[in-house]
């Protein structure tokens, strides 16, 4: 299938290139709509509207939904204002959503002339809620239907307000609206068509989320439960709209790739790095890099400090940046742990405590395997003395900035940032510190040099 | 907020208070009133025994789906604790997928021993599942599902249904198949409910669909699943044949571990199969060591590339003041470069034959990156060196980054070629690498513009 699809591509340009309109007609028909999309976004600017125009009307819109929010508004504007009228007012409303938070105010205002009065309505009600909450991500068209209707009227009611959110549960929901139960359809199929609704809704309380909860909370909801929706409610329990598994795939997906450009001290990216711009890319990345220098530049002030002993033992230098890199490599290593156990919730508060101790065990025994294997080295280049030197600082160097990676991220998220934030190259600068420090302490110590 | 949501917290104490009371009583009502995954949460922070004794007392008909929902850990502990008899009996009260997982974490003759004393059909159904590759499509599919006939008419489909409504894992989506089980199409559950009795099954049918080959990889089900928003796909053999589900929910399971797997390879962690909170100490130093080691190795290197420039050193101390900086930041542009990479690699959002277009980008953002750096650096030369040691170093730090961010691209694209996990190029890896090379261009550069 995946072949397939790369090979649709291919065909695609081809015929752009023999500006065959009758074969492009024909291989858009068969291709599938996530296919197109997918398929469009690959093309240059002139290609992407003249395939784009080619799609009959009820297509263009569903091709529009799978795009990326840079191509929609590429091709918006580009489009005739029927056409942008016609694709806006078909869109979904969380797809709706999704487009117009990403736009400036005055776009955003010309877009929304657009439209007809009531999704204007819908749509500023929705921008409303604080950017990244549920309220942002969920679709708010939710058909929802009355206890005490027979299930023969709630699925003519269901079936007259065709609702694609809500496909395997049926929610029910009284005169306030709030909501009562979300009933499996399966149920439906048990039961008899002249009883009432009210016979079929269970003991337990639906399991909800609040409208301005985080979307990433709904998101571990989703996978907690097994669910294939999960209900929005507000204040009184009111129904407001519906968050489905596949919008929670999506943010999965951009959460942990978020996580990942932090840890590695990329600033968030808003477009894969196949797309941004070479200057987006630089300013995303030269703050944390000169940030980094200028707290290396205390390492350097360090060594400075230590100019007569490093002159009378110029061997000491050799190691240098071998126990350093050790140190931050183990505090890498035990950053990334923490970081991903509490993305995934499976680490909490409780924990920290016995983690940490687990953790001083192991980082122990392994600055003791590494000194060891390091002393071998210490005792060609420089005899037995400094053979015990670099194994002792090894041992310590890895033991602390193996502490330090793990502690690192639980600091982060008591002063409320994001765990993941830089973690790894912070870990490596501060265990670079660090060690020049203890190696140079040690050396003096144990080879009795002057301390300067 | 759900409404069970506040006495999640209290629910262990609450087990813990009910597995102290002679009958299994208020156990039982515990059972009735959580969802099966907060149970199995809040059994997995109980001592191990306790979490034992839960099982050992209630009876499968409760505890099937709560042990389904524990750690892989967890399972084979409370395996181990159950009689053979009732170990069975759980096992067998499973759905095929989850006892898969639970047969896969025993040791063979466990297995086999255990497989034997299943019902026949039960373990002629799990042989076969167990027959497929690990990591395949068909490893994670359960053969339970519901089809119906496309001659049928809506009124005998939904008979059929509700016979078997209780084998099928889900029957929102059911599955049209001729009399030999050949896969036509598919139907909504909530499509029959609201069609005319009368109306065929083929009618309703929808003969879009997209399906996977049992032997394929699990990942490629996980993205298709993603990428045409699926509730269930479909497995079928080489004939076309329906062989079983994957439903979504097993698919975020997927996803899940396999990022968790890419942000521990790039700390140059092992896979750890647990999470971290369980692991044993042995195990998390197992899974470090191997790679702290390799870069020890690496390292060493960088000594022997120091030992080589002994005489310049001895002659301008000041040099290594501004080393680790040097190679540090090298290390850290790599890291930037590799993390976007891979991330992107894995989330399909560039492709292998990408490289030279990112490539030929990344000069450019590394060229900005490093002259940028260099300023900086040349600063701190000026303050703690000389104007001359400053323009050395300066040029240095601007090469040294140069080569950290082309290494850090273009490794994980070597990899993927190589048919190795990119995620293999780790920061630690890029960091130790960017070392040895970083300080040979270093020296190289100062002796070259300092004439030593």
């Amino acid at each position: 299938m995946e072949l397939h699809l790369e090979q649709s591509i291919i065909e695609l340009k081809e015929l752009l290139r023999l500006d065959d309109r009758d074969g492009l007609h024909e291989l858009l028909d068969y291709m599938r709509v996530q296919d197109i999309a997918h398929a469009l976004m690959e093309l240059g600017e002139e290609d992407l509207i003249a395939v784009f125009n080619l799609l009959p009307p009820g297509r263009k819109a569903d091709v529009f939904a799978y795009l990326d929010t840079g191509h929609q508004i590429r091709l918006l504007e580009a489009s005739p204002r029927e056409d942008a009228r016609f694709i806006l007012s078909e869109m979904e409303a969380d797809d709706l959503t999704a487009l117009l938070q990403t736009l400036d105010p005055d776009t955003l205002r010309g877009y929304l002339r657009l439209l007809p009065f009531r999704a204007i309505r819908r749509a500023l009600k929705q921008l409303n809620y604080p950017e990244d909450s549920v309220g942002r991500v969920m679709s708010p068209d939710v058909v929802a239907v009355d206890p005490d209707w027979t299930l023969k009227r709630a699925l003519a009611f269901i079936r007259r307000n065709a609702d694609e959110h809500s496909n395997n549960v049926i929610f029910v929901v009284d005169q306030d609206r709030v909501l009562l139960a979300a009933i499996p359809i399966r149920h439906f199929l048990r039961a008899s068509a002249d009883s009432p609704v009210r016979e079929l809704l269970g003991d337990a309380d639906p399991i909800t989320i609040a409208v301005s909860e985080h979307a990433v909370e709904a998101a571990r909801r989703i996978q907690h439960y097994d669910l294939e929706s999960l209900p929005v409610v507000g204040e009184i329990g009111e129904l407001l709209g519906v968050v489905t598994v596949d919008d929670v795939m999506d943010l999965i997906e951009a959460e942990s790739t978020e996580d990942f450009h932090k840890l590695g001290s990329v600033g968030t990216l808003p477009l894969s790095p196949q797309e941004a711009s070479p200057f987006l890319l630089y300013r995303k990345r030269i703050g944390w890099l000169l940030g980094l220098v200028a707290f290396n530049t205390i390492g350097a002030l360090m060594i400075s400090q230590y100019e007569d002993i490093i002159e009378a033992v110029v061997v000491l230098v050799f190691f240098l940046p071998l126990l350093i890199a050790s140190g931050g490599n183990a505090g890498a290593q035990s950053s990334t742990l923490m970081v991903r156990a509490m993305a995934t919730g499976e680490v909490t508060a409780r924990d920290w405590l016995r983690l940490w101790a687990k953790e001083m065990g192991v980082s122990l025994t392994l600055g003791l395997s590494m000194g060891v294997a390091v002393s071998l080295v210490g005792l060609w280049r420089g005899g037995p003395e400094i053979a015990l030197l670099v194994a002792l600082s090894m041992t310590i160097i890895v033991t602390v900035a193996s502490i330090l990676g793990m502690l690192l991220p639980v600091v982060l998220n008591k002063f409320r940032l994001d765990p993941a934030t830089a973690s790894v190259p912070l870990v490596t600068s501060l265990a670079d510190i660090g060690g020049i420090l203890i190696y140079f302490t040690l050396a003096t110590a144990l080879l009795g040099l002057a301390i300067p | 907020m759900s409404p069970t949501e506040p006495d999640l917290d209290t629910l262990p104490q609450a087990l813990q208070t009910a597995l102290t009371a002679p009958t299994a009583e208020a156990l039982q009502s515990l059972c009735a009133e959580h969802a099966a995954p907060d149970l199995s949460d809040a059994l997995e922070a109980l001592p191990a025994q306790q979490m034992e004794a839960f099982f050992q007392r209630l009876d499968v008909e409760c505890t099937a789906d709560i042990y389904a929902h524990l750690e892989s850990d967890h399972q084979s502990r409370v395996f181990q604790a159950l009689d053979d008899e009732h170990a069975s009996r759980l096992v067998a009260a499973l759905s095929y997928d989850d006892a898969v997982s639970v047969i896969d974490g025993l040791e063979d003759e466990q297995a086999e021993s255990l497989l034997e004393t299943l019902p026949d059909e039960d373990q002629e159904a799990l042989e076969t599942l167990l027959g497929y590759p690990e990591e395949s499509a068909g490893r994670l599919m359960t053969p339970e599902f519901a089809t119906v006939q496309p001659d049928w008419s809506v009124a005998e489909a939904m008979d059929h249904l509700r016979e078997q409504s209780d084998l099928a894992e889900t029957i929102n989506t059911i599955f049209v198949v001729t009399p030999t089980g050949e896969l036509l199409g598919w139907v909504r559950l909530k499509g029959l409910l609201l069609s005319r009795p009368t109306t065929s099954v083929r009618e309703r049918m929808n003969t879009d669909v997209v399906s996977i080959s049992a032997e394929e990889d699990r990942e490629e089900a996980a993205h298709r699943i993603s990428h045409y928003d699926l509730d269930v796909l479909p497995v079928v053999d080489d004939n076309g044949h329906l062989l079983g589900i994957i439903t979504v929910d097993d698919v975020m399971d997927v996803l899940r571990a396999e990022t968790t797997e890419d942000f521990h390879r790039m700390a140059a962690v092992g896979d750890v199969v647990l999470s971290l909170r369980d692991a044993s100490m042995q195990l998390l130093y197992r899974k470090r060591i191997g790679w702290l080691v390799i870069l020890v190795a690496v390292n060493i290197l960088s000594g022997l590339a120091i030992a080589h420039f002994e005489a310049a050193i001895e002659t301008v101390v000041a040099l290594i003041f501004f080393l680790p900086m040097v190679i540090a930041s090298g290390g850290n542009a790599g890291a930037q470069a590799s993390t976007l990479v891979v991330r992107s690699l894995a989330t399909n959002d560039i492709k292998p034959q990408d490289w030279w277009r990112l490539g030929g980008k990344e000069i450019l953002v590394a060229s900005a990156l490093g002259a940028t750096l260099a300023g900086a650096i040349w600063l701190s030369g000026n303050w703690l060196g000389s104007l001359e040691v400053a323009n050395a170093i300066a040029l240095g730090m601007f090469l040294v980054v140069l080569f950290g961010s082309l290494f850090g691209l273009l490794l994980p694209f070597t990899l993927t070629r190589l048919g190795v996990d990119p995620a293999v190029a780790s920061a630690p890896l890029i960091t130790s690498v960017v070392d040895v090379v970083g300080i040979t261009i270093y020296f190289a550069t100062a002796v070259a513009i300092l004439g030593l």
